[in-house]
């Protein structure tokens, strides 16, 4: 099944801080901020708005590390003064960006959450396309990490090619023949295939920045290229040697 | 949601291991015989003496870069149940054309969480690091997996709090019916952590007491560990104790921690559940809620099953028995579910004594013989994810 990529979007650092002002982010994590900086981007290109689709819109995040931040911050605090403290830990889920997303964008249909180390961003853009196969028209595909300086001292040992991961968010939206159709604006990118390989000799170019699940970021900045800068099949080398080949090609 | 897909999706085997016994027919028997695995509070699984498969596999870390993982509880439960769930379907291992979901919260996170504490708090010189620390504590539970089973075919983690592995179930329910796979292992593991206990604890959730769902004095949950894997594929090479008819998932879009107060995202997963295998609500025999034992959740899932099925069809938790796995709660119970199917006896709510009466639901009789034709597994989440399954039994053409 062919599904398309609609819209797509980045994460703006400033626009992430200036989340910090809005009230209803006053509790939000940092990845929630730029998860949710990425997908007001990506939300921005689509030619309705997204509860048009009703219940058939699906939620996916992504994210290998999870909530570094404030599952650090409650163990700190828990280990120096043995209080727990509630928000920090409702926080430290894997899930809190997709279910903070959820209620922001009032999403009623699927909502799941991913975390599959390096191979996150392409497990959620799988488990989207299941999705996208009877559940939802439309999905909201998110890929975020961060790592906070707080335990930048372990990052040798977790990365130790010398990649150092960003702190970041990518967010895509991808939808199926009906999705495209009601809320897509012209030429898409079409997602053909993602290909895993765990061999340790894998090609392709190293990116110059990474997170997790930076596959996400990948087909979002292919998106945004257009059809005349995106090359296929788009390879990720991954900081432990495997690697992974998405096949796309743009459809007017 | 979806029409009834036209493939089915047999399961041909499962296992568990939970804090009251070490497999699924043990697991299912102490919630028939009332006995529960909580001790203040809490369920802990006592790991046995590894089985030799368990052992076998568990030797094969010692020579990759995994070897300090061998020391912690979800390995090793993850992998009996593993073992248990492959036997029965009569699976040699997986192939690389399979699937394996896996569903967790914490994954190898004890582990973790013990160094990181002791990092954080400069109790830990760098030489004293051990390569747990040098994890994503969820990731390299399903690259171990991997590993220790040579699979490199399609897998993933959920991570969607507690009714991950529900969704796990629904995803390779989808997997499997559409062809992207002929065969789909799935399955969850949880192991208590500081993080989940003083979690919890801080958002008074938690029951000293063994937990008592749905019942008017009820004060919490227990939170437990477990593991827990089904067999899913198209092919019924052995006999299947029943089929994955319908599975949804659904979103509240309400509140962080609490549930819709009139459970209106679980509503909508039980209805797509059961538009998804193209079933009434009267077809269903027996409902597993989450039922949990805590205030809110037992009320919202009370009045969301109210709203779907009335107050005819039986309705237990058994969690007073094994605990709340989170994210492997789902997968505990669909195996209790398919276990009563196949003995055709229901399980109760222990520590049920006095319904609360704002929950109209029926409540179930224990150990009442009947044939469960037709059973639905219920499932809610922090983030306000839901998740339903209904399981049809082999032979019924429903």
């Amino acid at each position: 099944m062919t599904i398309w990529v609609v819209g797509a979007g980045l994460s703006e650092s400033t626009r992430a801080e200036a989340l910090r002002d809005d009230p209803d982010f006053r509790r939000a994590t940092t990845n929630v901020r730029l998860a949710a900086s990425a997908v007001e981007k990506a939300l921005a290109a689509l030619a309705a708005p997204l509860s048009d689709a009703g219940s058939r819109v699906a939620l996916v995040v992504a994210t290998g590390h999870g909530e570094l931040e404030p599952t650090a911050g409650f163990l700190q605090e828990l280990g120096r003064t043995n209080v727990a403290r509630p928000l920090l830990f409702q926080n430290s889920l894997h899930n809190t960006a997709a279910g903070f997303l959820a209620l922001r964008l009032a999403l009623v249909g699927p909502v799941t959450t991913v975390s599959d180390a390096m191979f996150s961003g392409e497990d959620a853009v799988d488990v989207a396309r299941t999705l996208l196969d009877g559940d939802a028209d439309i999905a909201v595909v998110v890929g975020v990490d961060t790592f906070p300086a707080v335990l930048s001292e372990l990052l040798p040992s977790l990365y130790p090619d010398g990649f150092r991961p960003v702190d970041g968010a990518a967010a895509i939206i991808l939808a199926n023949e009906v999705g495209r159709r009601q809320f897509g604006r012209g030429a898409a990118l079409a997602v053909e295939t993602i290909e895993r390989n765990f061999g340790t000799d894998s090609a392709g170019e190293t990116p110059s920045q990474f997170f997790d699940a930076d596959a996400i970021a990948v087909l979002a900045q292919a998106a945004l290229a257009g059809a005349a800068s995106t090359a296929s099949p788009l390879v990720r080398r991954k900081p432990d040697g495997t690697s992974s080949s998405t096949t796309v090609r743009w459809d007017a | 949601m979806t029409a009834a897909g036209p493939t089915p999706v047999w399961i041909t085997g499962y296992g568990a291991i939970s804090c009251v016994a070490a497999d699924a027919a043990g697991t299912w028997l102490a919630a028939y015989e009332g006995r529960s695995g909580i001790r203040e509070g809490l369920g802990a699984v006592a790991l046995p003496t590894e089985s030799p498969s368990v052992a076998a596999r568990l030797s094969r870390l010692k020579t990759t870069p995994f070897g300090a993982l061998r020391g912690g509880k979800a390995l090793p439960m993850a992998i009996s149940a593993i073992e248990e769930a492959l036997a029965a379907a009569g699976w040699e291992g997986l192939r690389d054309d399979d699937g394996l979901l896996l569903a967790t919260t914490t994954g190898q996170g004890p582990l973790w969480e013990d160094e990181l504490m002791r990092h954080l708090l400069g109790e830990l010189p760098a030489d004293r690091r051990s390569s747990a620390l040098a994890t994503q504590p969820l990731g390299v539970t399903l690259a171990v997996l991997r590993e220790l089973y040579g699979f490199r075919g399609r897998a993933t983690i959920l991570s969607t709090a507690c009714s991950a592995s529900t969704h796990a179930i629904a995803l390779g329910h989808r997997w499997v019916r559409s062809g992207q796979v002929r065969r789909c292992l799935v399955g969850g593991v949880e192991v208590l952590s500081r993080l989940t206990v003083e979690g919890f604890r801080s958002l008074k959730l938690l029951s000293a007491e063994r937990a008592r769902p749905f019942d008017a004095t009820r004060q919490g949950i227990n939170l437990s560990e477990s593991a827990a894997f089904i067999c899913l594929e198209r092919d019924r090479a052995g006999t299947a104790v029943a089929r994955v008819a319908g599975s949804a998932f659904s979103s509240d879009a309400y509140h962080m921690t609490a549930p819709h107060p009139e459970g209106r995202g679980s509503v909508a997963a039980m209805r797509g559940a059961l538009s998804h295998a193209g079933l009434e609500p009267a077809a269903v025999d027996w409902i597993h809620a989450h039922g949990t034992g805590s205030i809110h959740n037992d009320l919202s899932e009370g009045i969301a099953v109210v709203t779907v099925f009335g107050d005819k069809t039986p309705v237990s938790s058994t969690k007073a028995i094994h605990g709340h796995s989170l994210a492997a709660s789902g997968a505990l119970e669909s195996v209790l579910c398919l276990e009563s199917m196949r003995r055709g006896v229901v399980l109760g709510t222990p520590g049920l004594a006095t319904p609360d009466e704002k929950i109209a639901v029926r409540h179930a009789t224990h150990g009442a013989k009947m044939p469960l034709r037709c059973v639905l597994k219920n499932s809610l989440g922090f983030g306000g994810a839901n998740g339903a399954l209904v399981f049809v039994a082999d032979g019924e053409s429903r």
